[in-house]
């Protein structure tokens, strides 16, 4: 019978293991529980178990029913179900379509079976769903939406693409070796475009391929397959070494992709390979066909192709009769081959800056793939590590100061990932070479998630690669804890984590777990250089912060003071240090808006101060710096929603026009970049409030305007991703409020109007939040049913 | 004016601490429920639905859904998940019975990763669960009988909701392993 004591326990530990870190749950529960197997086996049977993802939410009635075939709803989000056009092993896929102004939008829709996808993995796929939507190209369905229907089945809506599988369409249209050889270019082209991207296809086959009836190739279903990664979701995507994984094709998935090993864009290589031996069948004397075939699907993955472009270059060899590098090993001819067709893409960014970095990276691929002999590793492993530091730092900080840069920006942060995973692929790198790639994965997870100018805001991407680093972390902090740099290494993964959890994952709880974390690791050696000392004072404020986002303001206080008191306590010369300096100014200015909670207005106001001005002092010493600029606009911004509120509207004004001031000129530097359109927009919206407060009525409405101006703008540029709508409502909300309290009822109603629109229309795609279900939404019904049938002052005077 | 109190009045008393309202609930739930999940079962219900749509269908039909508020319905629905739990079990029981041999749980077999539990056995889980921590078996109730969200789980336990989410985690991994290794009572 069932040992309840034991049991009890066994539950207990397991719910405290889940808050320990993938990498160290070993350790932990060897320290927790050794000397008790009969408890530790326990433990580890619900580990196990909870490897499994069959209990799902709300699954009772389907796991007692053995239905086959279910009817398609009518409805998927916004769009109407035509017909089901396809079904398979994960669900069905139906034609949709959708009437948008004067044409109809048709789009496919698939629907997954319940149960297929792990929640782990559909949380995976909401994170990644804005970077999958952005990827645009013409050989790849384009996706446009996704979400879960009511019954919990997640849903993909994209491209229609009228077409046949691979396989099929080549059979069917007699094609030749030839159109053949064309067809598998087009194919690389997609896959290396996406890999550009930070997106793994994980499960390519002839099937995730279709072909128009024009005969343009369209490979469908990206990012959607399982990930044999260690996961940290809900559902606890684990190693999985069992073929029930979903969408691992034998035949083409690759073997790594059975042993939980990390899966790269060499696991598409190898599928790559396996489609290239289908589509077109080697006969006996196709030595060099036979050798693509065996370099792309080698086991290990870091003996395979190192990039798409090689693989795609070596195929265009062989169609061109020119000599095959697989046949003969790295060879000069496929150096050229690359740097020519990068060549081209280097140039058409038009940035002299860009160029040379171009060519300094493609001497080191071709180096790097030239060089793979077993005893040049050392050699390789030092030129890829400097080429990824120059890329990473040095470049992208000098493109980062050129206007317009966005693009230039994501591209070399790309070229610099290809790096890093190149270097991760290979399991034999040395310990400060594995140190150097996880810091190289933090830097560039802050340069694709830091929101605004700093960075590319792909909050996404920042998630994916954190996890690589913490991956290296992980098991450094198991082999190797004592060796230079790792202790550091893992400080300033965890710091970054915890900001990242903080400011994107929405989770405070794990983000002060981490910023405590990491300031243990560093305790004794916090001061020992600038470095340490940053990260140190990096997770204090982490912490602290985790605290206001729970409305532990007293708690919040407390830990800024503590982050206050450390800088502070720094030699002279670090604290002049430029990051030291950023990390004060903003803990101050979190400072600044604890006194603000607890209410001490008196010490808010003195804290906020501090950090205008040490961020004033950062952007007059670089001028120009968009981080340091964002960082002064926060700064500015909210000290003026403190002023107002303390009734001191003078104030306010001035620091909120200065803060405007500064939006627009990061908006002029470059008007596609999201992040300064953003601040502009925000600006905007706190400087109508306290115009509104003065009674200066008609330029409130001139901010107001331009506020939602900017922010439909935002929406375009985020193609109707929700968050950019939800932000456009929250700017509406408020600026109908401005009109309302200016008496002009007409146009308040007009913009509440929109803004419940906006409301409504999320929340038939699935994508209303709690807070928008619960606050935001019914206030804009009650404002709406209260003064604007027809507009009047229905409110009273204090909406 | 009826003389039986609406649904919603029923509600309001039992949070208020009143019994009798809760099994006056129950009594009205169990017959609606137990249609739906017939119905559902012989497919005349539309099929695509979960349990948590049904269980939503019966508060469409039983509760005044715009006067409650959000607590109400998730009390609401956390009773009607406790209620779920015995009628789909019941059914389970019947429908054995009337194959005269006991349907055998399938583990590992995943066909299309379609893998499903067998609710009896999962049943005679959950009580040995609930000996161990009750908490954890309401949980289940909530979220995998009920399809609630772990938001409106949170409404009803008062736990927040990254506690409901750890904790559903660890009932689900608790079962999982005693689906895979169960105990013979008889």
């Amino acid at each position: 019978m069932t040992d309840v004591p034991i049991e009890r326990q066994a539950l207990a530990l397991f719910e405290r293991l889940l808050d320990v870190a993938e990498g160290e749950r070993d350790a932990w529960l060897a320290a927790e529980a050794g000397d008790r197997p009969d408890l530790l086996a326990r433990v580890n049977a619900m580990r196990a178990a909870d490897r499994s993802e069959r209990m799902r939410t709300g699954a009772a009635v389907e796991d007692m029913d053995e239905g086959e075939d279910e009817d398609p709803p009518e409805r998927i989000g916004a769009y109407r179900i035509v017909e089901r056009i396809g079904r398979g092993g994960m669900g069905s896929v139906y034609l949709g379509e959708r009437a948008t102004g004067d044409f109809t939008h048709v789009v496919a829709i698939k629907i997954i079976k319940p149960g297929l996808l792990s929640e782990a993995l559909v949380e995976r796929f909401q994170r990644e769903r804005q970077t999958l939507a952005n990827l645009i190209h013409p050989n790849i369905a384009r996706l446009y939406d996704g979400g879960e229907t009511g019954d919990g089945s997640p849903f993909i809506v994209m491209e229609f693409v009228d077409g046949l599988p691979l396989l099929q369409w080549v059979e069917e249209h007699g094609i030749g070796r030839a159109g053949r050889q064309r067809l598998f270019l087009d194919i690389c082209g997609a896959v290396a475009a996406a890999h550009g991207s930070l997106i793994v296809h994980r499960d390519l086959t002839p099937s995730n391929v279709l072909v128009t009836r024009k005969g343009l190739v369209k490979l469908i279903d990206f990012g959607i397959a399982r990930e044999a990664e260690e996961g940290d979701g809900d559902g606890g995507t684990s190693r999985r070494g069992t073929t029930a994984s979903l969408s691992l094709t034998p035949g083409y998935a690759a073997p790594e992709r059975f042993t939980g090993a990390a899966v790269t864009t060499a696991a598409d290589i190898y599928s790559l390979g396996k489609l290239l031996e289908k589509l077109i069948p080697p006969g006996p004397a196709d030595d060099e066909v036979k050798a693509i075939v065996a370099q792309a699907t080698r086991q290990d993955p870091k003996d395979r192709y190192s990039t798409v472009e090689a693989l795609a270059a070596d195929v265009a060899a062989w169609r061109d009769g020119m000599p095959v590098a697989a046949v003969r090993g790295g060879r000069l001819y496929t150096v050229r081959k690359f740097v020519g067709r990068h060549r081209i893409a280097t140039a058409a960014s038009a940035f002299g800056v860009l160029l040379l970095i171009g060519a300094l990276a493609l001497a080191l691929v071709a180096n790097f793939r030239a060089q793979s002999a077993r005893q040049e590793a050392e050699q390789r492993f030092d030129q890829t590590r400097a080429i990824a530091r120059v890329l990473l730092f040095a470049a992208y900080d000098e493109v980062n100061r050129i206007p317009g840069s966005t693009r230039a920006r994501a591209m070399l942060a790309q070229t610099g990932l290809r790096y890093l995973d190149a270097l991760n692929a290979s399991a034999d790198a040395p310990i400060d070479v594995q140190v150097d790639i996880a810091n190289g994965y933090v830097r560039l997870a802050q340069v694709m998630g830091a929101a605004g100018s700093a960075g590319l805001g792909r909050f996404g991407d920042a998630n994916i690669l954190l996890g690589r680093a913490q991956a290296i972390a992980g098991r450094l902090a198991a082999t190797a804890p004592d060796a230079p740099g790792v202790r550091e290494m893992r400080a300033n993964v965890l710091a970054e984590q915890a900001g990242t959890n903080l400011y994107n994952n929405n989770d405070p709880a794990l983000a002060r777990r981490q910023a405590q974390e990491a300031q243990s690791l560093l305790r004794n050696v916090a001061t020992a250089n600038v470095g340490n000392a940053r990260t140190y004072a990096a997770a204090i404020q982490a912490e602290g912060d985790s605290h206001l986002w729970d409305e532990h303001y007293p708690q919040g206080r407390d830990v800024h003071l503590r982050g206050e008191a450390f800088i502070a306590g720094l030699p002279e010369t670090m604290r002049r240090q430029r990051e030291i300096a950023v990390v004060r100014a903003a803990n101050l200015r979190l400072l600044g808006e604890a006194y603000h909670r607890v209410p001490d207005p008196v010490a808010a106001r003195q804290a906020l101060d501090r950090a205008v001005a040490i961020n004033e002092a950062l952007a007059a010493q670089w001028p120009g710096d968009p981080g340091l600029q964002r960082a002064l606009f926060v700064a500015l911004r909210y000290r003026a929603v403190v002023h107002r509120s303390n009734g001191r509207d003078a104030l306010a004004r001035e620091s909120i026009d200065a803060a405007v001031a500064i939006a627009r000129i990061m908006v002029e530097r470059d008007r596609n970049d999201a992040g300064a359109l953003r601040l502009l927009a925000l600006g905007r919206e706190v400087q109508a409030q306290v115009l509104s407060d003065l009674r200066q009525f008609p330029a409130a409405y001139e901010a107001v305007e331009e506020g939602i101006t900017v922010q439909r703008q935002l929406v375009a540029l985020a193609e109707n991703a929700p968050g950019a709508l939800r932000s456009m409502a929250q700017s509406m909300r408020t600026g109908g409020t401005a009109y309302y309290y200016g008496g002009d009822y007409a146009n308040a109603c007009r913009i509440w109007r929109a803004a419940r629109d906006i409301f409504a229309d999320l929340e038939r795609r699935g994508s209303l939040t709690e807070v928008d279900r619960t606050r935001g939404y019914p206030e804009m019904r009650d404002y709406i049913r209260r003064s604007c049938e027809p507009p009047h002052a229905g409110l009273g005077p204090n909406p | 004016m009826r003389s039986e109190p609406s649904t919603n009045i029923l509600l309001a008393e039992w949070q208020g601490g009143k019994h009798s309202a809760r099994d006056r609930l129950i009594a009205r739930l169990h017959p609606e429920l137990d249609q739906i999940a017939a119905a559902r079962l012989r497919r005349e219900h539309n099929s695509s639905l979960s349990t948590g749509d049904l269980i939503n269908d019966a508060m469409m039909q039983l509760l005044n859904v715009e006067g409650g508020s959000v607590a109400d319905r998730a009390h609401f629905v956390a009773l009607a998940s406790r209620v779920m739990r015995n009628v789909l079990v019941d059914h389970a029981r019947a429908k054995v019975a009337a194959k005269r041999r006991h349907a055998r749980v399938e583990l590992c077999t995943a066909i299309d990763g379609e893998q499903r539990f067998d609710l009896i056995q999962l049943e005679s889980a959950l009580i040995r669960l609930g000996a161990i921590d009750s908490q954890l078996t309401e949980l289940v109730e909530m979220r995998y009988f009920g399809g609630m969200t772990t938001a409106d789980v949170a409404v009803v336990t008062g736990l927040s909701e990254p506690t409901v989410k750890r904790r559903w985690r660890v009932a689900r991994a608790w079962l999982v392993d005693a689906l895979a290794n169960p105990i013979d009572d008889d």
